[in-house]
């Protein structure tokens, strides 16, 4: 019969049912049987749709094996029974973050084709980087970034968060390289901006103070280039841990962590992926906080199980809330200078 | 660096936790409060540069360094939550290094008591704000 491998996609020959290796990828697999034996004698049915090698292969049960992107293997030979399929042991591998084959089409609703455990996506899997030893580091570090930043819905709903070792490592590595090329961009422009900034503060007359901005330009010098470029790392795994840590005490404001601090750890790391960005001139710093944003929210939301309303209260309410605490002391600022101004008013002009 | 992959396997492997990584920032916290000129640094808040008013964690860095050469009251002066998080912060960093030398077991707080806790971290902070503004304008 053939099957399919849910990690690499590719389809081989077997005879036997149950945990194996794929032989394209070399995956652990779980092949469960369609029928599992018949107690008290009762005959064993043969698998209907089993498909032997070489034999005419019929139109169905192999694209039902692949219309399980998400789903925990590919079990070719058990669709179409209607029979429950067994939980895949612990182990036996997760649904993998590949596209689907090409040609391949979701099965229609309601068409009975695909077993109704077939839609079942919930399966944790390891991140692509933490598969980086056996997938290659540069292949692994770009395909978890397109899925953290293009997909994260999908990607924080389903991954592992028990490895935050790896989600750290990516997000240190992405916002090192970010701040590198952030560095050597400010570096190389410092003496134009400096430039900038004097003539704008010299058309603003005198309205804008320029000063602390060119002194700090000023003090751009080649040492501190190369300390800060040391210490980013450093900085970045601060940084991440940090965020993490103000998420989480937002999230268990509102009940919002089941996962506990795992989750928002792995969710703040791989989401930190995005300051790779700041390696753009001039917009990537912008775009990249924006873009963090969104996707913090959404891995918050999946990754924590809690909902986007109360993912969006634990990344935006910090922001919010500091606005609306600086207007309102403000205004009792304001307030408060202007009653003693006008407690002065009356006797200063005798009325 | 061995990062954790979580508490709980942290803490059958023997391996850096959570905890660990925040007590060691605490500690880096207050070396570079210490040792190095931070204040030196001419760096201005960007809201206070913009608005006139200063942000919710202006005087953090003053106080951190204040408190590092023991100037306790003007750390009080720069900002009293400043003032405040670097003390705890540093107690936890050397609680936690004695946690370890000794082996203890971490102490988790059960979900109400850390509701409560961020709670009063929140309100804190934006106390600490509302009196940063009214007494720094």
């Amino acid at each position: 019969m053939l099957a399919r491998c849910y990690r690499c996609q590719n389809t081989f020959g077997t005879e036997v049912f149950g945990v194996q290796k794929c032989p394209s990828c070399g995956a652990e697999i779980y092949l469960p049987e369609p029928n599992p034996p018949a107690a008290q004698g009762e005959p064993t049915p043969a698998p209907q749709e089993a498909v032997p090698q070489g034999a005419p292969q019929p139109p169905q049960p192999e694209p039902q094996a692949a219309a399980q992107p998400e789903g925990a293997a590919a079990p070719a030979a058990a669709a179409g029974t209607g029979a429950p399929l067994p939980i895949p042991p612990p182990g036996a591998g997760g649904p993998g973050w590949g596209p689907p084959p090409p040609g391949w089409t979701p099965p229609r609703p309601g068409s009975g084709e695909a077993p109704s455990v077939a839609v079942e996506p919930e399966a944790e899997q390891s991140s692509p980087f933490a598969e980086r030893a056996r997938r290659g580091f540069f292949p692994s570090l770009a395909q978890t970034w397109r899925l953290a930043a293009v997909e994260p819905a999908r990607f924080f709903r389903q991954v592992r968060v028990d490895e935050t070792g790896s989600a750290l490592l990516f997000g240190v590595i992405c916002m090192t390289l970010g701040n590198w090329a952030s560095l050597v961009f400010s570096y190389a422009t410092a003496s134009a901006t400096r430039g900038v900034w004097a003539q704008f503060a010299q058309r603003m007359g005198g309205r804008f103070e320029a000063l602390p901005i060119l002194q700090a330009m000023q003090g751009f010098t080649l040492s501190s280039f190369i300390v800060q470029a040391v210490v980013s790392p450093l900085l970045a795994l601060a940084g991440i841990y940090v965020m993490a840590g103000i998420f989480h005490v937002f999230l268990l404001m509102v009940r919002a962590a089941p996962r506990r601090f795992d989750a928002t750890l792995t969710v703040a790391a791989y989401a930190s992926g995005i300051f790779l960005l700041r390696a753009l001139p001039l917009c990537g710093g912008l775009l990249g906080t924006v873009w963090f944003a969104v996707v913090a929210i959404l891995g918050l939301a999946h990754a924590q199980r809690c909902g986007t309303g109360k993912a969006v209260f634990a990344v935006l309410m910090p922001l919010v809330a500091a606005c609306l605490v600086a207007c309102a002391a403000g205004m009792i600022a304001a307030v408060v200078v202007g009653a003693g101004a006008g407690n002065g008013t009356p006797s200063s002009t005798g009325l | 660096m061995a990062l954790a992959e979580g508490p709980c396997a942290s803490a059958r492997k023997g391996r850096l936790g959570h905890a660990e990584v925040f007590a060691a920032i605490a500690a880096l916290s207050f070396l570079v409060a210490r040792f190095l000129p931070v204040l030196a640094f001419p760096y201005e808040c960007p809201l206070r540069a913009l608005a006139g008013i200063p942000c919710a964690t202006c005087g953090m860095t003053h106080a951190f360094v204040h408190l590092a050469y023991a100037e306790v009251g003007r750390a009080l002066q720069a900002s009293p939550l400043g003032a405040a998080l670097a003390a705890g912060a540093w107690l936890f960093a050397g609680y936690d290094a004695l946690r370890l030398a000794l082996r203890l077991p971490l102490p988790r707080p059960g979900p109400r008591l850390g509701r409560v806790l961020a709670l009063v971290g929140i309100l804190a902070l934006l106390t600490n704000w509302a009196f940063l503004v009214v007494t720094h304008r």
